[in-house]
């Protein structure tokens, strides 16, 4: 009998800090991340920051660095390869086992390979199944939009345990 | 004098801003201060660390995401060092010592007890120590 994935253990610190990085990704969103409330956050994530392991330093900037693919133009994606369809399946069997890092390391390091939507979508189910649904969120909502933008894209929503079909 | 950094935003000049948000201190949030507005000899004081890239990353400018990946900081603000010595408890300038409390954050902390306002000055008083460094 296996084991479900365990959530990643979420310090007080850590929680007020990914706040403080959502809040910042939604005021850039708005045009904002140059006025007083963007610095009254920022201040207010110092405390927690110092707090961090470096692990956890390293998972919230990799966090906030793929916040950036939801304001920034999608790339137009490359055909898949066999060696990117390996990573990618890799990406998916590490969000199965629970490791999450390596699951988002993946993706992130391959995502010029991947349809926007897609990274998005799995982003997503990463950071649900890791415990952060407000993260989650973020992503799905993006894939969601992006899908609803350009109906050629596949069914991206019901990808089949362990296989991704990118082209429909 | 111990080598730090600290993001903060520039005059036309190149030098820092002179302010309690960036160089200068924010009473109560940064130091603590007495019934007659001394400021404590306690560890506390202005924040800066031993390198700009162990900064907190929503303060790095975002334009060094390409160092710091998920830098979030406006790009309004600049990494600036200071000294060239060891991240290490010791004189830092003229009324004025680093305190450590870690190994990536430290604060510049009054040598002894100072009326607020002469801290201050001390602080303000580096301006043309530092010297912008996002390398």
């Amino acid at each position: 009998m296996t084991m479900p994935p365990r959530p990643l253990t979420m310090s007080p610190n850590y929680l007020a800090f990914v706040r403080g990085v959502r809040e910042l990704h939604q005021l850039a969103v708005a045009g904002k991340e140059d006025s007083p409330e963007a610095d009254a956050i920022r201040d207010a994530t110092d405390g927690p920051w110092e707090a961090l392991s470096e692990v956890e330093r390293k998972r919230v900037g990799n966090l906030s660095e793929d916040l950036y693919s939801l304001v920034e133009p999608c790339p137009v994606a490359p055909p898949m390869n066999p060696q990117a369809q390996a990573k990618l399946n890799e990406a998916i069997a590490a969000k199965q086992r629970g490791d999450w890092d390596t699951a988002l390391d993946l993706l992130r390091s391959w995502q010029a390979f991947f349809d926007p939507a897609l990274v998005s979508y799995l982003r997503g189910g990463i950071w649900l199944d890791a415990g952060d649904p407000a993260i989650a969120a973020l992503f799905f909502e993006h894939a969601s939009r992006l899908k609803l933008e350009n109906e050629n894209l596949p069914d991206l929503f019901r990808i089949p345990s362990g296989e991704v079909v990118v082209n429909p | 004098m111990p080598r730090v950094f600290r993001v903060m935003r520039k005059e036309p000049d190149g030098l820092p801003t002179v302010s309690p948000t960036n160089l200068g201190i924010r009473p109560g949030s940064d130091v603590d201060l007495d019934a007659q507005n001394n400021v404590l000899v306690n560890g506390r004081g202005m924040s800066v660390a031993p390198n700009w890239r162990v900064v907190n990353r929503n303060r790095i400018p975002k334009r060094l995401r390409w160092i710091v990946p998920g830098a979030r900081g406006s790009n309004n603000t600049f990494c600036f060092r200071m000294g060239n010595g060891p991240f290490q408890q010791g004189p830092f300038a003229d009324g004025l010592t680093l305190e450590p409390d870690t190994a990536t954050h430290g604060n510049v902390a009054p040598a002894v007890v100072v009326p607020f306002t002469t801290f201050e000055a001390d602080i303000a008083a580096t301006r043309p120590d530092w010297q912008e460094d996002e390398t």
